[in-house]
């Protein structure tokens, strides 16, 4: 399914897009929190501003990261294709005539 | 807990908004932690929330513990609990929830808190599914509804509340999948699918049709061939001179029977068989006069006889026979028979005729030597025994020729009748010989008993004796005396003298008898000479006249015969002449029915000539009709199995399902089409991915929602927030069913936005106008255009390859409408 072939759609582009962006958040944030959550209560302790720092942490990495993401520049394959082919057709036509 | 369900969709937006309101009312007045966090959290909340939402069903566990913080702003005052739950990383769908769910607080204890909490997470999961499968509509949604029994009742509850809210349609796919696709724009190019049989049948009734009236194709081309053949030889033996006289004779066997018919319909036999009697009937006019002036002639050849007979008149045909003037004779051989039998018996009968004579003459002599003897005496046997001999041999002489007498007489009586009383000549001496013989017959006899009679006489004498001179019966002649031999004497004198009276008597008697018999006798011969004289008279005079007749007859035979003599010699000649005129006339008319015949027979051959050439040329304008209709015929197929085969393309690509196949098929039927070849190639070489119109579609219903979500992003940089703000945007804006584009096709370039360009994309394709679809599509700007363009690339791929496999359809409808048999 995640073949390269399902990432040339680009509707799905965006989807795919938002789901790293969301696991990815999700994944930092928790680790920020687990971390925040360490470290409250290895270093700081017990108080809440670490778990706070390290989720928002997390949160802003994955934010940035998905804004990042969204923001790469798109490179689209320009349908070379159908140009080949209109070159194609023309070249035989004109052979052919 | 249900209803709470309903509620969450329909109050996301408004409640996003009511919270952002509130946030705004309460930022100023927000004290503490709590609030900030809660303001903190709202964005991050309310993005984490939608990512949430986005995201795949797995975060709803989370929901227990983000529902207070949702609570947050509300219940901020009044529920303590708040301060404990600081991650308010998870925000559950707003839920009507939101009054106060637990006022029972720190003193419900954890057992009710537990129970409460698993409820709500309960709650809220279901809840939180429920939202998922109707936002996401698809596969998710499926899922749920195939695992979990009672749940399509449930979203579909769901669905009658949220779809006029929303403005959701239906999914295109269900839609679209139950009816036939609208494939209107496509359907007008291809024919219906009845369409499509009804023109293949239609094709076929007329090429079998066509089939039919033409005869088999090989049965003509073998007609063909054999009449070909047989004109061929018949043309090459009529041209072929060394085949001269079997040609003629061919010729002429066909002429003739040519000729039999028009010899019906010559008249000329009729003419000839008129012309016939006409010869006859002159003929028998020349016969008539003929016999005209034979008949004038005649009176020399009438004789004596009186009026001639009519047949001796008549010289005409003398194919009757004269009558018979005399009767016929006797027919020669029968009077020869006779005349021999007669011949032949008078011999013998000549001869025992002589024996007899001569035997009974003998024995007359014999006897009247022993008459004249006196002294004979009875005990003379052997001469009396000769005597008898002879008297026997003469009596059987005699016996034997009266019966030749009788046969001869016999004879002589039919000779007589058949010579009419001519009288054969020997008869005569025969006659007199049997008189004779009779006369010595009788004398014979006669004397016969002479010794009877000398016996007697001395039987009587001795008897007389006796009883007169008793005593001198005894006594021998010697011992006589003289008286007795007187008184013998006197006796005897007595005896003499009466026998001499007895005598005289008799002789008196006798000469009286016999003058009697002699007068008689004289009158009989008399009466006979008379008889006789007449019959000879008669017969004589019937000669005389037979005679005369027969002269008569004789002389007219004469005449007759010369008369036929000169009748046949003019009938000869009469008959030459006809024969010369006939012969002369046939030959006339022989020559005329020739000349005629022959006219009619180059008639005839030119005739059959001309219809050879004609039937030649139309057998090879048939021949060629067949030819150029086979040809014909094998495009128009070609073309149909090419048509229907591009129709299979164009049927396969709609529906997205090509093989090589088909189109290596297509290479196979018409290997020539230089047009064809291109746009197999063009097919064959698209690596485009298979899609069909229906893929397209579920693919633009998913396009569109993104577009509208990301329509705000252009291709600048973009924050996330940009993507909220267009986010939030696509859940304002509610689309509005435009089809006005489909009636004025004019789009003011300079008003296009992402949604209106959704809005007449979306109708086009409800109303199969791919084309302009496509065209509208490429006018996205932005991040839209990004999210579109797949499906672009995809869309425009499948439309060339549509279009190049309805170029196919339309290349082999062109051929094939040039092969179709022309009617009228």
């Amino acid at each position: 399914m995640t073949t390269p072939n399902r990432s040339l759609a680009s509707e799905e582009v965006y989807g795919e897009k938002w789901d790293r962006c969301m696991t990815d958040t999700m994944v930092k944030a928790a680790s920020g929190l687990a971390l925040g959550i360490v470290f409250s209560a290895v270093l700081f302790k017990r108080r809440p501003w670490p778990v706070f720092l390290g989720t928002g942490i997390g949160l802003g990495m994955g934010y940035g990261n998905c804004q990042n993401d969204f923001r790469s520049p798109y490179v689209h394959s320009q349908p070379l294709t159908l140009a080949k082919a209109h070159e194609h057709i023309l070249t035989k036509s004109s052979n052919s005539g | 807990m249900l209803r709470a369900a309903h509620l969450p969709r329909s109050q996301s937006a408004a409640y996003n908004f009511s919270l952002v309101t509130k946030r705004w009312q309460q930022t100023p007045a927000s004290p503490g932690t709590g609030i900030t966090a809660s303001t903190k959290s709202t964005p991050g909340s309310h993005t984490t929330q939608y990512a949430t939402n986005n995201s795949s069903s797995t975060l709803k566990t989370q929901t227990a513990t983000a529902r207070p913080s949702f609570n947050a702003p509300i219940d901020r005052t009044n529920n303590p609990n708040k301060t404990t739950n600081t991650p308010p990383s998870y925000i559950p769908p707003p839920s009507a929830r939101s009054s106060p769910p637990t006022g029972s607080g720190s003193s419900g204890g954890g057992g009710g808190r537990m129970i409460k909490s698993i409820i709500y997470g309960v709650t809220l999961g279901l809840t939180a599914t429920l939202v998922y499968a109707e936002y996401e509509n698809g596969p998710f949604r499926r899922q749920l509804e195939s695992t979990i029994p009672y749940s399509s009742t449930v979203l579909g509850g769901l669905d009658q509340v949220i779809d006029p809210v929303f403005g959701r349609q239906k999914p295109f796919t269900k839609e679209i999948t139950d009816k036939i696709p609208d494939l209107a724009y496509v359907k007008d190019k291809i024919p219906g699918k009845e369409q499509i049989k009804k023109i293949g049948e239609q094709v076929k009734d007329t090429t079998n049709n066509v089939l039919e009236k033409l005869p088999d194709k090989t049965t003509i081309k073998k007609a063909g061939e054999s009449a070909k053949d047989a004109v061929s030889n018949t043309y090459h033996k009529l041209t072929d001179q060394n085949k001269a006289k079997g040609v003629v004779d061919q010729a002429t066997n066909q002429v003739k029977d040519a000729v039999n018919t028009v010899r019906e319909a010559l008249p000329d036999t009729a003419g000839l068989k008129k012309g016939l009697t006409h010869a006859k009937e002159q003929v028998q006019d020349a016969a008539h006069t003929v016999k005209e002036t034979v008949k004038d002639a005649l009176p020399l050849a009438k004789g004596k006889s009186g009026e001639p007979t009519k047949k001796i008149g008549d010289p005409m045909f003398l194919e009757e026979a004269g009558e018979m003037g005399v009767p016929p004779p006797i027919p020669e051989d029968k009077y020869k028979k006779l005349e021999e039998e007669i011949n032949h018996l008078f011999a013998p009968l000549s001869k025992q005729l002589d024996d007899a004579l001569t035997a009974a003459r003998e024995h007359v002599s014999h006897m009247k030597t022993l008459i004249e003897n006196p002294n004979i005496s009875t005990s003379d046997h052997e001469t009396w025994k000769k005597a008898e001999h002879l008297q026997e041999q003469a009596r059987t002489s005699y016996e034997k020729v009266t019966d030749t007498l009788r046969e001869w007489k016999n004879k002589l009586i039919e000779y007589t009748t058949t010579t009419s009383g001519q009288i054969h000549p020997e008869e005569k001496k025969v006659d007199e010989k049997y008189q004779e013989l009779h006369k010595q017959y009788t004398t014979s006899t006669f004397v016969k008993n002479f010794r009877t009679y000398i016996d007697d006489a001395t039987k009587s004498f001795q008897k007389e004796i006796e009883t007169m001179f008793p005593s001198l019966a005894g006594k021998n002649p010697t011992q006589l005396t003289h008286e007795d031999l007187q008184a013998l004497l006197v006796h005897a004198h007595r005896r003499i003298v009466k026998l001499q009276n007895d005598i005289a008597r008799m002789r008196v008697n006798e000469s009286d008898s016999v003058k009697a018999a002699i007068d008689v006798q004289r009158a009989d011969i008399d009466r006979l000479v008379e008889q006789r004289v007449q019959e000879r008279v008669a017969k004589t005079a019937e000669q005389l006249t037979d005679e005369l007749k027969s002269y008569e007859k004789n002389l007219r035979q004469q005449f007759d015969e010369q008369l036929k003599h000169e009748i046949v010699l003019q009938h000869q000649a009469l008959t030459q002449y006809l024969a010369d005129v006939l012969s002369r006339q046939y030959q006339e008319w022989a020559r005329e029915y020739e000349k005629q015949l022959d006219n009619e027979s180059t008639k005839i051959n030119l005739n059959l000539q001309n219809q050879l050439r004609t039937t030649l040329d139309r057998l090879h304008a048939i021949e060629q009709a067949i030819e150029a209709n086979y040809d014909s015929q094998e495009r128009g197929r070609k073309a149909q199995h090419l048509w229907i085969q591009a129709q299979n393309i164009l049927n396969k690509v709609v529906h997205g399902t090509t093989t090589e196949n088909d189109l290596d098929v297509i290479s196979k039927i018409v290997p020539n089409e230089k047009f064809v070849q291109v746009l197999f190639n063009q097919l064959k070489t698209d690596e485009s991915p298979i899609t069909n119109e229906e893929m397209l579609r579920e693919r633009f219903s998913h396009v569109k929602k993104l577009c509208r979500r990301v329509a705000l992003i252009n291709d600048g940089h973009n924050s996330l927030w940009n993507y909220f703000l267009s986010y939030f945007q696509s859940l304002l804006i509610v689309r509005q069913r435009d089809d006005s584009i489909l009636v004025d096709d004019a789009i003011d370039l300079n008003q296009l936005d992402t949604f209106t360009i959704l809005n007449y994309v979306q109708s086009y394709l409800e109303h199969n106008q791919w084309y302009n679809a496509l065209r509208l599509m490429q006018l996205l700007t932005g991040e839209p255009k990004n999210v579109a363009q797949s499906w672009i690339n995809d869309t425009r791929n499948y439309l060339a390859k549509k279009q190049t496999s309805e170029l196919l359809e339309a290349y082999s409808n062109s051929i094939g409408l040039g092969t179709l048999p022309r009617t009228a």
